[in-house]
This record gives C-alpha cells, structure tokens and sequence, in this order.
C-alpha cells in the first residue's frame, strides 16, 4: 500500500486527512513537526510527503532541503500545503526545491488534495 | 488692507491692525522638532504593529477555516456517510458563508500585504489576458445559470498582444471585476471585450444589471465602500474590499482601471489597462516606489514563517 507523510501541527487538521484518506484506501501517517517529519521520511520512506511550511522547531523549507539533500529520500515527491499565499518567499524557495504543488490550504478540499497525490505519486 | 482680510481677522478674533509677528525661539522650535520626531516614530511604529497583527490573525484564521471547508467537504460528498436533503440544505449555507470568510480573510491579508509595500509583483510574465478571461468565463458559467445570466467574451478579430504582468494578481482582478458584475446581474447579459490602446491592452466588463447611483460614484475605488443594494442571486454582497485591491494591483503593473459608464438600471463598463510589455522606465520608477513603501512596514511576514 502506498504510504503518504502529511506533516502537519494542527491535530484537527492531521485528524480529518486521516479520515479522508483511510476512506479513500491510502495509508496517512503523520509528523508533527519539523525534527519529526525527517525522521520519519527516513524510517518510514514514504511515496509522497504533505508538508505544512509554519511548523514547530523547524521550517517546512529546511524539511524539504534537508529531504532533497539526502540521496535516499531526494527523489520522494512533496506537495506543500500551506497557509502562506503564492507570493511569499517561504513558498517560492519550495518551488526552486522541486516542489510538485504549493496549495493555500483555504483554496483546496480533501478531495483535490487525494486527487493531486494520486496525480504524483504515479 | 482689503475689505476681505478684515472681516477675515474679525471672525477670528484678531482686530484689524492688530496683529504682531510672534517668532519661535530657537529652542521652542528644536523642541517642536524632537516632539514631532517622536510622534512620529510612534505612529510608524503603531503602523507596523497594525499590519502584523492583521498578517498573523490572518494567517490563524485560515488553518480553522481550512478544517471547516474540509470536513463540510466530506460530508457532502458523502465520506462519512449518507446526508439527509435537510442537512445537505444547511451545510451548504455553512459552506457559502465559510467560503465568504475564507475571501474576506484573502483580501484583509492582500490589503496589509499592499499597504506595507511588502506584496510582490512577478512582473514578467507574459499573459494572453483573453486566454485568462476564457478560463474565467468557463469556471463560472453554472453560477451564472442558476441567476439566468449569460456570460460571454468577444474575441477580436487579430491575436492580441500579451500583457507583461503577474498572471495570479490579474486573474484576481478578472475575478473581482465579473463576479461584481454577477452580483448586481439578474437575467442579464456580462459580456467582456478587448482592444488595444497605444501600448496596452484594455480590458472591458460590460454587464447589464441595476447599474451605479451617481452618490456611489466617487467611492468605487475607496477601501470598505459598498454598494448600498441588495445582491442578486447567489453571490453574496462582498465586503467592499474587491475594487481598492484590484485598483492596487493593475496600479502597481503600470496599468489603469476606471468606469468607463454606469447609469441606475442600464448596467455598468468597468475598463481596465495592463501594459505590453514594462519598459524599463516604468519598471524603474515602480521600483523606486516600492522601494519607498517598504521604508513604512518592512518584511513582517519573517517572524511567523520562524514561529514554533
């Protein structure tokens, strides 16, 4: 079964995507925050990483450099999911990084977002 | 002394003849200079703290409002289990009304953005704004039925010329300006066209709904000014901010938008003008003045993304 890492630190957030996606046959695991989501994309390497960019004790861009720099996991697809807009730095430096989205977190419902990582995770 | 000067002095409370010359000493003047310095820094200061409150509330709103679209989402399509026609009714009211907060929260959090100098512009996209209006149009055509409103573009006759400008900030001004329009359309007819002006392209919004009384004229482009009227159909009426934005944004490409007419009853034509390409003229006095606005707010924004 394909694994996703939603890296997220609202538990009501974590708690309806686990939901959506139980509903939908994918297998969700979460992290709660930046120190956390690396270690488990290198423990549970998973087919796609959500990622939150405002998180606790580490940036989401930090996550995803330190994600790409690592040769074992540089190639893992990542979807941002973010309360920052389109123009904010935080969210560009994401784009340069490779990227696949970056969602406002207002502008999508669960349902685009499962249709986006069955998009790229194939 | 002229006749006018006097009875000028008398209202004041100054006879004619009167008055002497009152210089400030040196040091009352250094004084007044210091005190006006501080009030100053006070006021930027109050101005920052302003737009980095509205910037973080902002962004704590959204993740809530998230959570409410998202599991309203879920219900109605069915991933918790089958709905009722009564709750389908009343979650899709929730639905409108959290869609029209999620707006309101965009435009408050473009407006800081704006007024602290710190929004960006990617101004060298090339854009075929018929090609964006299209993809509009299209997006919004069952909304527009349901109010009995056709929604047409007339494409001209020769390939327009693309407009340099941000792309996501002209998609917000085309949206702004039809779905205003669809607001005050029932059983009407919105139809845009373009055409091209010396070195830009001028794009018209042309709608035939209840039109723009005179007293609101002047207010259009203002910050909170609304349309006094009701709205029509689905659309709800928005919160005043669309306008002030939208003339923000084609200010800050080196564009233009205006209202071309508007009559009680006879529908209204907004216009609005992006340039062909940004001359490096244009982009250097735009520059200077972004440079300029960011003296007032700075970029606010660091200490949230850094936040635990």
């Amino acid at each position: 079964m394909s694994k996703i890492l939603l890296v997220e630190d609202d538990t009501l957030f974590v708690k309806m995507y686990q939901k959506k996606f139980t509903h939908e046959g994918l297998d969700l695991e979460a992290a709660y925050d930046g120190e956390e989501a690396l270690e488990k994309v290198k423990s549970a390497k998973p087919d796609l990483i959500i990622l939150d960019l405002m998180l606790p004790k580490m940036a989401g861009s930090e996550v995803l450099e330190k994600v790409r720099q690592n040769p074992e996991t540089a190639n893992i697809p990542v979807i941002v999911l973010t309360n920052l807009s389109s123009s904010e730095d935080e969210v560009n430096r994401c784009i340069e990084l490779g990227a696949k989205e970056t969602l406002l977190k207002t502008d999508v419902t669960p349902d685009k977002v499962v249709e986006l990582v069955r998009k790229h995770m194939q | 002394m002229s006749l006018v000067d006097q009875k000028t002095r008398a209202k004041n409370g100054v006879a004619a003849g009167s008055v002497k010359e009152v210089r400030p000493s040196a040091e009352a003047y250094q004084k007044a200079i210091r005190e006006l310095t501080h009030a100053n820094l006070r006021l930027r200061q109050l101005d920052k703290a302003k737009d980095e409150f509205i910037s973080i509330a902002s962004h704590e709103l959204r993740n809530p409002m998230s959570i409410i679209k998202g599991n309203i989402s879920m219900i109605l399509s069915g991933d918790i289990g089958s709905v009722n026609e009564d709750i389908r009714d009343v979650l899709t009211d929730v639905q409108v009304a959290v869609e029209r907060q999620i707006r309101l929260v965009n435009e408050l959090l473009d407006i800081s953005k704006i007024e602290a100098g710190a929004m960006n512009f990617r101004l060298h996209d090339h854009i075929k704004i018929d090609h964006l209006a299209g993809l509009l149009v299209t997006s919004i055509q069952s909304v527009a039925k349901a109010q009995n409103t056709e929604v047409k573009i007339k494409l001209p006759e020769k390939p327009l010329p693309a407009v340099q400008a941000d792309q996501d900030k002209v998609s917000q001004v085309l949206i702004n300006l039809v779905t205003n329009a669809m607001k005050f359309t029932k059983n009407g007819t919105i139809s845009i066209d373009f055409y091209v002006k010396g070195d830009f392209v001028i794009t018209r919004i042309n709608d035939t709904g209840i039109g723009i009384p005179e007293k609101q004229k002047m207010l259009l482009f203002k910050k909170f000014s609304k349309a006094a009227s009701s709205s029509v159909g689905t659309i709800s009426a928005g919160s005043g901010l669309g306008l002030y934005i939208s003339k923000k944004f084609i200010d800050r490409q080196g564009g233009d938008i205006w209202l071309e007419k508007s009559n009680p009853g006879a529908g209204s034509t907004f216009c609005f003008s992006l340039p062909i390409s940004q001359s490096p003229t244009a982009k250097k006095v735009k520059e200077e003045i972004s440079s300029l606005q960011s003296l007032k707010g700075g970029p606010y924004e660091q200490n949230i993304i850094s936040r635990g």
